[in-house]
This record gives C-alpha cells, structure tokens and sequence, in this order.
C-alpha cells in the first residue's frame, strides 16, 4: 500500500492529470448507461412487467396516485416505495428489494401477493420521505394549525404523527393512509385466486 | 324489490328479508355505495317494512336501545350515522373480523343495498338512550376518562363522543363492552377495514385500563367483563363406537328435481329413552343425552358447570355439546321445535337455543344450535340460552373426522361413511342448479354425486379453525367467502313460519309433504369462515361441494 501512494507521488503532475481525465471519462461512460438503466428499472412499466405485480399495478391505475385524478397526475411505483433520502440509501433500497422481487418472481416462483402479510408490514416499505417529497406542505401547515385555537382533526393528528412518526411506526403515513394508491387490492386478489382455481377445475384436472 | 314477510323472529333474526346476493353481482357498487337518501325519500312500502325488520336486528342479537341493557357485546344500531352503519355492516362480509363481526356475514348477503341503506336510515333516525349511571358520573374513572378523551379523542369524536361529523363514529352511550372490545380491536390491528386504521395510534397510545375509563366517560356504566371460560375443544376426544351419521328427519319434498334431502334416506332419526325417562340415547351417533334440557338460562360458564355437575342415570360424566353433536339431533322435517318431542323434553318453541362448544374467533363468540329451526349461529356469551348436556362411553365426542385422502381428487370419512368431492369447481349457483350440478356431476370416475345435506355439510367443518373452517389438507382452497349449498330445505317456509305452525312431522298431511309448489321457503347453507348454518333463498348464488355414500 506504502508502494502504492509512493508510485502515485513519484508521477509528474502532467501524467496524474491525464490519468484522472482517463479514470473520469471511463467513470463517466459506465455511469451514464448505468443511470439510464436504473432509470428504466425505475419505471411504472417496468414494475408492473412481473406477473406478481399485475393486481397491484390495476388497483394502482384506479387510485388518485395511479391517475384517476382531475389533472391526469400519475405517481411513480419508486416515489412512495423508494426513500428520498440519500443516494446510497436510495440505491440500498433500490438493490434490495429488486433483487427480492426478482428473487420471488423468478427462482421462488410466487404466483399471488400475501396481503394480510404484507399489509402488516406496510410501514416497511412505503417511505414517508416519498410523501413528503410531494406533500411538502403538510407538516409546516399541520405543525403551524396544532398551535392555533381550533385547528382541524387532519392538522391536528398529522402534528401528533411528525413529532413521534421517525420514533413510532404507528404514526408512520402509511399506518393510517391503508391502500390510498392500491384501493380494494385485497378483493381484486381473492377474485384472481377463484378465477384461476375456477379455470383450473375447468380445464378437466380431475 | 320483494319485500318477504317471513320475518319469524328467530334468534339471530334468521329470516329476515331475503333478496339479493351482494358481492357475488356487483362488488364495486357495494362496498362504495354512498347513501344520498333521507328516511323520507324511502318508499313508504319500505319504511313499513324496514320497520319490522329492524326487529330482526333485535331478536336475538342486538338489544333495542330503550330497554337499557348493559350485558352485551354487541353495539347499539340507533344514532349512528347511515353512512357509517352502512359501511361497517358491508364490511362484516368476511372482511371486518374485530369482536363478534363475523356473525354478521349472513346479514350482508341477504339483504340487498335497498334494504340495506333503508335499515341504516332508520336506525340513523333513532336516539341512543342516554342514561348514565350517577355513581359511574362520581367514580375516579369517569374523571380520568373524561381527561384522556377530551386530550386525544375529543376533537374527532366531539363532546363526550356526540359526534356530529359523520367521518367519525358517534359512541357517546354505546355499549361499555363494545366499546372497550373495539379500542382492544384497534390496538391488536384486528380491525382494520374502512377507516380504522385512523384509529389504531390513538388506540395504542392507552393501555386497557385507560379504555376502562374512556368507556365509563363515553357510556355513563362500567365496564363488565363477558363471561369467559376454559370450555372443552373436542380437539383428540375419539368418535362413539358404532357412530353412524344420521339422516336430517327431512321427509318433505319440495322440488321435482332428483336429489334434495329426503330423496336420500339412509339412517332416520331414532332414540331409546332409559328406563328412568332421564336420558336419551342416540341410535345412530351413540351419544348420550340428557333428556330435559336446563330449564333456566344461562351464559357458556355456567352451562359448563351445569353439565358437571350433572348426574343422570348414574353417569357423571356429562358436557355441555360440541357443534356437531347438537346440530345431529335436529330435526330438520321439523319445526318449533325441529327436533323429536318425545325423545327430548323442554323445547320452548319460540327461541331453545342450546349453548355448544368450542367457541369460535372471538373468546366471546360462543356458538348454539337454535331449535326453531336447526340453525347453528354465534351468539355472545353475555347472553343467556339452555343447556342440554351430553356423554359417551370412553369420554367419546362427534367432532373429529376420520379423512382420508384417496389421491384420485375424493376424500373418504371413515366416521361418517361419506365421500366427498375434493376439488370444488368455483363455480356460485343458484340452489336448483347445485342440486342439478351434483346429479349430473362425472368426477373422478363416479357419476353418483349428489349435494350433501345440511348434517353431513357441516360433518366437515373442522369448529376447531377459522377462515376457513375445514382441514385444507384435505380440502384445499376452500372459499371461507360466501357460503356452501346443502340439498336441506327450511321446512316452514314463508307460509308455515308463523301460527298456526306446522303440525308435527308424524301428523303432516300429504299436502305438507308434497310442497314443490311452494317457491320461496329457504334453503340450508354453511358457512366455512366459521361454520355457522344458515338459511337463503334459492337464488342465492353459493359454492357447491358434492357427496356420495362412500361404499
């Protein structure tokens, strides 16, 4: 290692120079496609590819974040289930739960989502930081109303909620905000489970 | 819309309104219908008709406001919001789980959205009492209550619990025990439909204590704790020597199509009373029974230490039943009450339910064999019924099945002698075309299948699990939404429901027995979320699972 950093002060100004821009561009060119394709295994289509995600990706396009809005506004599978923290966080979840989806969906073989499992751990993977990024205005408006004389049951629990939401995951948003962006995902499965049994049985297994 | 008048006031309003399948035709409709009617713009027909109904609610589960009762779990229905009331009933399908809601399940499915939100208006319109107790007002726990709801409660649910924004319940003189039982609910995420999950943090921010108070603040009474008990499962007890699965008592045809209940007669209803007249033996399940029932009422606890207590015949050995083994004595051929009068003795006609074991996904959720009828339902156990208990030679029970899978999509019972179809088809069907489904069924290389009938439908539930109440090793994927079709028939009908009833079985006219003209009497199902039994009209859109006598 001393050798190393020896061999490095022994160059001249001029190489170190020239060895940098070679190092930076090669950074630069790995990079850039590597953005691309994050960018791309970022998107809506993207997550909606796996078969295990079709219930979620139709109860998402019937939700006010998947479109069913007056402005047409769609939200990013990444905005809510990704944090908007820092960047190695951001690429740590990323990684992690690709990888576990991809994990389930391909060697696993997962057919159907658990969602009494998951809805249970709901706090886990929905990040309050991907509210917030969009709904910057409720923690200064809520905070700013508990203080006032007669402030609304919203403001006033969403105040309760910033102060204990990073030490309670009760107060998270996503423990009293249930299925906002997948409304009746539940259903839409158990009508999915007959459907295929339904098809099963008809298709003369027995 | 039919408006049905067979309202028969049984336990559990059994027979209330019967019209339309909900979730099976329209689910987004129902579990989003908002209601934009008043009370006055219902139909005058239908305000009569909700009227009586609301009876229904009443009879057997509910308690009427004005009369003041404190000893119940259930929820008052008057002064809620209509919204509201509507939503969570919705819900009760399978879907909100906390306290006793299951029971609901039926209720759900037999009304239709008309009568629903009807229901929910009247009952909107009605005031809940408001009558506290003065030396609840004076005690230590009203003035903690009082400073803990007015800290995290009171800006949702308004002043002592008045709400008057319908986002958010009013529970100001709710039941004490409903009360503390739906905080409990909240705090353990059992219930989690709607907007409960707006609730969870407050609830969880208070231990059971603190919910003590808030219910002496918010209801004016203390909170009393339902009876609760260790109560025998029946899990591991063997099944009677010689047990043999016996019929329904179903003799009345009631269809021209092959294939209901009494076309099939295989072991009838019989029983040897001792010598003494105190007992009742059971020649087909071997059971012992105890030929008078209690003849005062009383909650599970104390029908479990009546049956302990008991010595008949010189046998101690005496229980209170499990589900399958009251259900057995029914005789569905009969009505009020439908089981055989001379071999069992105190059967009040209007509401001899009998307490019976195990309890079911509530530790207050005790189920019993209404006798009106035959109907197994849950019932609170802070409410009162008979007790009749029961013994076999060997500490033996019928409650255990005795599966095997034959590997070729059947399963055998070796205790009841009866083959089973393992893997349904999913299909829902009317009650006509289950039986015309099973007739004309070719599975697994036997084309002998027909609908089982209510006794053997409920010989497979397994009362010891919930959701669904069978063993899925052997029967996979069983629906625990919905309810399965029996080929049985509600004996009384809407025409013989009330006085003058129905003469007894063995003195019923030909014209009695012969009924295929009479359309609308109801047809038996079960419900594999938890087992209960109940009756539907025909068009009811249910699963089919089919049998055939396994020799």
């Amino acid at each position: 290692m001393k050798n190393t950093f020896a061999s490095i002060r022994a160059l001249s100004w001029p190489a170190l120079i020239i060895v940098a821009i070679i190092f930076g561009a090669v950074g630069l060119a790995l990079a850039l496609p590597a953005s691309q394709t994050l960018r791309s295994l970022s998107k809506n289509e993207y997550c909606a590819s796996c078969h295990t995600m079709e219930p979620v990706a139709e109860t998402f396009a019937h939700s006010s974040h998947g479109g069913n809005n007056d402005s047409g506004f769609v939200a990013d599978c990444v905005s809510c289930h990704i944090p908007k923290s820092n960047v190695v966080e951001e690429l740590w979840v990323k990684g992690t739960s690709g990888a576990r989806h991809l994990w389930g969906e391909y060697v696993t073989g997962i057919t159907e989502l658990d969602y009494d499992r998951l809805h249970d751990m709901r706090t886990e993977y929905v990040y309050d930081s991907g509210c917030l990024s969009c709904h910057k205005d409720i923690e200064p408006r809520a905070i700013a109303a508990a203080k006032q004389s007669d402030p609304s049951p919203a403001d006033w629990t969403h105040a309760i909620a910033f102060e204990k939401k990073d030490t309670d995951s009760d107060w998270a948003c996503s423990s009293c905000h249930i299925d906002i962006a997948h409304p009746g995902l539940k259903w839409n499965l158990i009508d999915r489970k007959y459907d295929a049994l339904r098809e099963a049985a008809a298709g003369g297994n027995n | 819309m039919t408006v049905k008048t067979n309202t028969l006031g049984l336990v559990g309003g059994l027979s209330l309104l019967m019209a339309g399948a909900a979730w099976a035709e329209e689910p987004v409709d129902f579990y989003s219908y908002k209601i934009t009617k008043t009370w006055d713009d219902v139909d005058p027909k239908i305000q009569a008709a909700t009227r009586v109904n609301s009876f229904g609610c009443y009879a057997g589960c509910h308690r009427p406001s004005l009369e003041g009762v404190t000893d119940t779990v259930l929820p008052l229905l008057e002064g809620y919001d209509a919204q509201y009331m509507f939503d969570q009933w919705v819900d009760t399908d399978n879907r909100r789980k906390s306290g006793m809601s299951s029971e609901m399940k039926l209720f759900v499915y037999n009304n239709t959205i008309e009568e629903m939100e009807a229901i929910a208006l009247y009952f909107a319109g009605q005031d809940r009492k408001w009558d506290p107790k003065p030396e609840v007002v004076a005690s230590d726990s009203y003035a903690r209550g009082q400073a803990i709801y007015d800290k995290d409660c009171k800006i949702c649910h308004g002043d002592q619990g008045a709400s008057e924004d319908p986002r958010y319940p009013h529970i100001k003189g709710q039941m004490p025990a409903y009360l503390f039982g739906q905080m409990v609910a909240y705090a353990d995420y059992s219930r989690n439909t709607r907007d409960a999950a707006k609730m969870v943090p407050f609830a969880r921010m208070y231990d059971e204590d603190d919910y003590k108070d808030i219910v002496a603040y918010l209801s004016g009474m203390f909170y009393k704790e339902a009876p609760k008990g260790e109560y025998i499962t029946g899990i591991g007890m063997p099944a009677p020597k010689g047990f043999k699965m016996p019929d329904s008592g179903q003799i009345q045809n009631f269809t021209d199509d092959f294939g209901e209940d009494s076309d099939y007669i295989k072991n009838p209803l019989s029983y040897t009373v001792s010598e003494s007249g105190l007992t009742t033996l059971d020649n087909n399940t071997q059971l012992m029974w105890e030929r008078d029932s209690s003849r005062f009422w009383v909650d599970p606890v104390e029908a479990r230490d009546y049956c302990e207590a008991l010595e008949l015949d010189g046998y101690t050995d005496w229980r209170v039943p499990l589900v399958k083994e009251a259900a057995s004595i029914a005789d569905l051929g009969d009505f009020r009450p439908a089981a055989d009068t001379e071999a069992f003795l105190n059967m009040p006609r209007g509401s001899s339910g009998i307490w019976i074991f195990p309890v079911s996904d509530h530790p207050d959720h005790a189920w019993h064999v209404g006798f009106p009828d035959g109907h197994t339902m849950g019932q609170h156990s802070a409410s009162t019924k008979l007790v009749r208990c029961v013994r076999a030679d060997g500490g033996a029970a019928y409650h255990n099945n005795d599966f095997a899978d034959n590997g070729d999509g059947t399963v055998s019972d070796r205790l009841t002698g009866l083959l089973w179809q393992q893997n349904i088809d999913y299909v829902r069907r009317n009650w006509d075309d289950a039986l015309n489904h099973c007739q004309n069924l070719d599975y697994a290389g036997r084309t002998d299948w027909r609908s089982p009938n209510l006794k053997e439908l409920m010989s497979i539930v397994n009362y010891n699990k919930q959701a669904p109440s069978i063993d899925e090793t052997f029967f996979p994927n069983t629906p625990a939404e919905l309810f399965f079709w029996s080929n049985s028939t509600h004996v009384a009908g809407p025409v013989h429901g009330f006085r003058p009833l129905l003469d007894r079985k063995k003195d019923q006219s030909e014209e009695l027995m012969d009924r295929r003209g009479v359309h609308d009497s109801q047809k038996w199902m079960v419900d594999f979320q938890l087992g209960g039994a109940y009756g539907a009209i025909r068009e009811f859109q249910a699963w089919t699972r089919c049998v055939t006598y396994d020799d």
